[in-house]
């Protein structure tokens, strides 16, 4: 697109991050196209602007003129840019549709938006938290749907965002032309960890994609339980509700977490104390035993293997 | 024009004199609580945007503090979240809907349509008495722990959050009749109240502008009205009309919202391109070029207003085909938005041009509402607004329209009819430092903005990445530069009115009708009833009375 112009900016740009999709690369272009335009323009208006105020200063004496017929001049201004916004329009609505056509036979990923986390659902039934792993080089298919409020899934490397609506399915289609991390946003306020419900699409090569999908995630080599569950503890976004330094947050703190004597609120007045077994039901079945004054806030459920519900164990002890 | 006489008849004995001052004519804080003078409500109005607009300005200068730095500056989360909600809502329904049309509205549209006052007074009382009523209830729901919603509002977010939603929504849901009631006054005086020889090519184009604005005023509020009102009977008695979880749909709230909210962002500049109107004639001694296309560009973009809410909607899941239709639509804004540039800036070619501290002002104006409209156009284009949606960018495109628009506009006008209002002259030195101030603060502030939310930086957020920093913080220290650039100007202001030197009638030298009043005027306006000869904007047939100072 408008490659007539010769208008083909790098992948990475003073005012645009990189793009990781031929798609995204179009936007570009017509982004840039837009920006020249509207700077000339803008010139071009100040420009005359600062002549006239330079040009005609009062002065003693001045003529006061009477205006003049305009009219010729109001219909010139008026239909050239009618012109150039006809044009605007199309070229943007083209590349619109360009993003918004679905690829045929493409893989489709399960998109779930919560307070405060992205998950992400592959066609063999795994689930993970906060990341997810993409082939290169194949059409994709985003299903999106939230759980609770409005959030809004951005990807700022694919210049694509859709809203996850409550009741309602929505998708983004795109096809990543190359390797590399892409940042996920939510682009729609949702509360108080709006800005911590991050994501990363790693998209990577078709083999290593096969390999993560048929054997789940596994931990890195050289790390201990403990390490592994931090990452884990970021990755599933877990610092959103629960803070690590015994700052107010809207899950208990996890600062002195082992060993810890808790009131419950539900189920009501029981007294618990906080080990291995709490910690594992508490993470499979979130609702079941809630610390009082917490009862209000529906954590959700989240999907971990058992390797990694211990590392988290491990690295919760940790605090 | 020129049959405006400016001699004092004899004062009756034993009334107030209506040939007095109106600040003079009567005493006693009751007699401005029951004042049915325009100006003196307009005055009244005037205060209590002005103490808006700091409350809010205190909120948005706390808002970029806090993102001094990534992580935790000042604040945490929660109250972060309450901040830019409360900038919005302060701004939006105390500050900048009533500024321009209800405060100096009131006090020029009668005065410019040579009419004594505005065609209800009474009516213009109780809509001040009906906005202070809601913002009574928007301070209650502030000072028990405000809302956390942003100023949007949307579902279903907004019936779920525990924070102070319902009194906040009904003091925006009563500041409304006081728009509507404002908008039917306003309406009514137009057609009603001018003078012999007022007709409606002599109309100036602030008398336009209120008009168009009046217009969206009376037909877009009574949706927001609705629609906050479905929202406090969700919230209440849990029928479900947004809530999916009761069987709505929360993309309807965004779709009522806009509805009101769209023409509401025309609601607030139009008034401002009214106002840069008058500064422009008035300070290049010039008729504004294409008059009649520049009076019908303001109720040309009162009607696009109506018809273009689906854009804020481009990624909600909206069906392509919609989307293409308000894209389109949207794109048509620009053309009376050009219309008002191109002629703004042709009415300088062979003007007088003078650059005291209102038309600084003006000039800002044009300069950054031209930037405001063509990024405007980034966001009216699909394939970018799908990248550009809920980013900084899109918060540095309002701000240059709303601030460097409306804003600049209403200052501009401020310091324009600053001596007229009060009959006192300021410092123009001071003006001219706190406008220069202001100027680069507020551009250094939202240039910023703009390149952040082009590399992808979300809003509404109170962490960020470390690659956003740089920006954050140059940010930041605009909002300094402009927060000090207001308080120069406040010092001047108080100056003028402590110790500012007596106003002549005519300061700027304007063929404009209400320079040829006394300063500050009689209750009654005019001494005499006016003739209206010539337009607002006819230099060139102008008397040397009329543009003598006193």
């Amino acid at each position: 697109m408008l490659a007539i112009l010769n208008l083909d900016p790098p992948t990475t740009t003073f005012q645009l991050p990189a793009a990781f999709s031929a798609a995204a690369s179009d936007v570009d272009d017509i982004y840039y196209a837009m920006y020249w335009f509207s700077l000339v323009f803008t010139v071009v208006i100040t420009g005359a602007l600062l002549w006239f105020i330079f040009k005609y200063k009062r002065k003693v004496g001045d003529k006061l003129e009477p205006p003049g017929n305009v009219t010729i001049l109001e219909i010139t201004w008026t239909v050239i840019p009618v012109l150039f916004i006809v044009v605007l329009f199309h070229v943007g609505f083209k590349g619109y549709v360009n993003q918004a056509v679905p690829y045929e036979n493409a893989l489709e990923i399960r998109v779930r938006g919560t307070r405060w986390k992205w998950e992400f659902e592959y066609p063999n039934g795994m689930r993970e938290n906060g990341e997810l792993r993409l082939p290169v080089n194949r059409p994709v298919k985003l299903i999106l749907s939230s759980d609770d409020v409005i959030h809004s899934f951005f990807v700022p490397g694919l210049r694509l965002k859709k809203d996850a609506v409550p009741g309602m399915y929505s998708s983004l289609s795109f096809l990543p032309n190359q390797t590399g991390d892409a940042q996920v946003f939510c682009a729609e306020y949702c509360g108080t960890s709006h800005s911590a419900m991050l994501a990363t699409i790693h998209i990577v090569s078709q083999e290593a994609f096969d390999d993560y999908v048929k054997a789940g995630p596994q931990k890195p080599d050289g790390l201990t339980d403990a390490q592994w569950g931090e990452k884990l503890f970021l990755q599933n976004n877990c610092n959103t509700c629960h803070s690590r330094d015994g700052s107010k947050s809207p899950g208990p703190t996890f600062l002195h977490l082992n060993g810890r004597d808790e009131m419950m609120g539900t189920p009501a007045g029981m007294s618990i104390k906080i080990d291995d077994n709490y910690l594992h039901e508490s993470i499979q079945k979130p609702q079941a035993k809630i610390v009082m004054g917490f009862t209000s806030v529906q954590m959700p459920q989240f999907s971990l293997s058992e390797k990694q519900i211990d590392a988290l164990i491990a690295y919760l002890k940790t605090l | 024009m020129a049959s405006v006489a400016t001699t004092h008849a004899a004062p009756h004995h034993g009334h107030a004199d209506p040939n007095a001052d109106y600040l003079t004519a009567t005493k006693g804080i009751a007699s401005w609580l029951t004042t049915l003078d325009h100006k003196r409500i307009g005055l009244m109005y005037l205060a209590s945007v002005l103490v808006a607009f700091a409350l809010g300005g205190i909120f948005a200068l706390l808002v970029r503090l806090e993102l001094l730095t990534p992580g935790r500056t000042i604040m945490d989360a929660d109250t972060y979240n309450h901040i830019f909600t409360l900038h919005g809502v302060v701004m939006v329904f105390l500050f900048i809907i009533p500024s321009v049309p209800a405060a100096m509205g009131n006090f020029f549209l009668p005065i410019q349509l040579g009419a004594k006052d505005v065609a209800f007074p009474k009516l213009n009382l109780a809509s001040f008495y009906i906005y202070v009523f809601g913002a009574c209830f928007a301070l209650w729901s502030m000072i028990h722990g405000g809302v956390d919603t942003g100023w949007t509002f949307y579902t279903p977010y907004s019936t779920l959050t525990n924070s102070w939603v319902i009194p906040m929504v009904l003091g925006a849901f009563i500041m409304g009749f006081s728009s509507i009631l404002t908008g039917v006054n306003f309406i009514a005086t137009v057609h009603k109240m001018r003078a012999p020889g007022m007709t409606w090519s002599r109309l100036p184009l602030f008398i336009w502008a209120l008009y168009a604005t009046s217009i969206m005023q009376v037909l877009a509020t009574p949706v927001l009205a609705i629609t906050l009102f479905l929202l406090m009977i969700e919230r209440f008695l849990g029928i479900g009309i947004f809530d999916p979880k009761l069987g709505g749909d929360p993309v309807l709230f965004q779709h009522f919202f806009w509805f009101y909210s769209h023409p509401a962002v025309y609601i607030m500049i139009v008034p401002g391109m009214g106002v840069v109107s008058e500064l422009i004639a008035t300070f290049s001694r010039k008729a504004i070029v294409g008059y009649m296309f520049v009076a019908i560009s303001s109720l040309g973009l009162a009607l696009l207003g109506f018809l273009v809410w689906g854009h804020h909607l481009f990624v909600s899941g909206m069906s392509e085909y919609s989307a293409m239709v308000f894209s389109g639509l949207t794109f048509l804004v620009a053309i009376p938005s050009g219309v008002k540039v191109f002629n703004w800036v042709a009415t300088l070619y062979k003007g007088s041009i003078s650059l005291a501290s209102p038309m600084l002002y003006a000039l800002a104006f044009i300069f950054q509402f031209t930037i405001g409209g063509l990024t405007g156009l980034f966001l009216a284009m699909l394939a970018i607004d799908i990248h550009l949606h809920d980013t900084y960018f899109v918060v540095a495109h309002f701000h240059y329209v709303m601030v460097g628009g409306t804003v600049f506009g209403f200052f501009g006008g401020l310091h324009y009819w600053w001596p007229k209002m009060f009959g006192k002259l300021y410092d123009e030195k001071l003006a001219q430092i706190a406008f220069a101030l202001v100027f680069i603060g507020f551009n250094v502030t939202f240039m910023a903005q703009f390149i952040m939310g082009s590399r992808g930086m979300p809003r509404r957020y109170y962490d960020y990445l470390p690659q956003f920093t740089l920006y954050h913080q140059i940010s930041t220290v605009g909002s300094w530069i402009l927060g000090m650039g207001f308080l120069v100007m406040l010092g001047m202001f108080i100056k003028s009115l402590a110790s500012g030197k007596k106003s002549p009638r005519n300061p700027w030298g304007s063929c404009a009708l209400e320079w040829q009043v006394p300063s500050p005027p009689p209750v009654t306006n005019f001494v005499h009833d006016p003739v209206i000869t010539h337009g607002p904007y006819d230099y060139h047939l102008a008397t040397a009375a009329e543009l003598a100072e006193d």
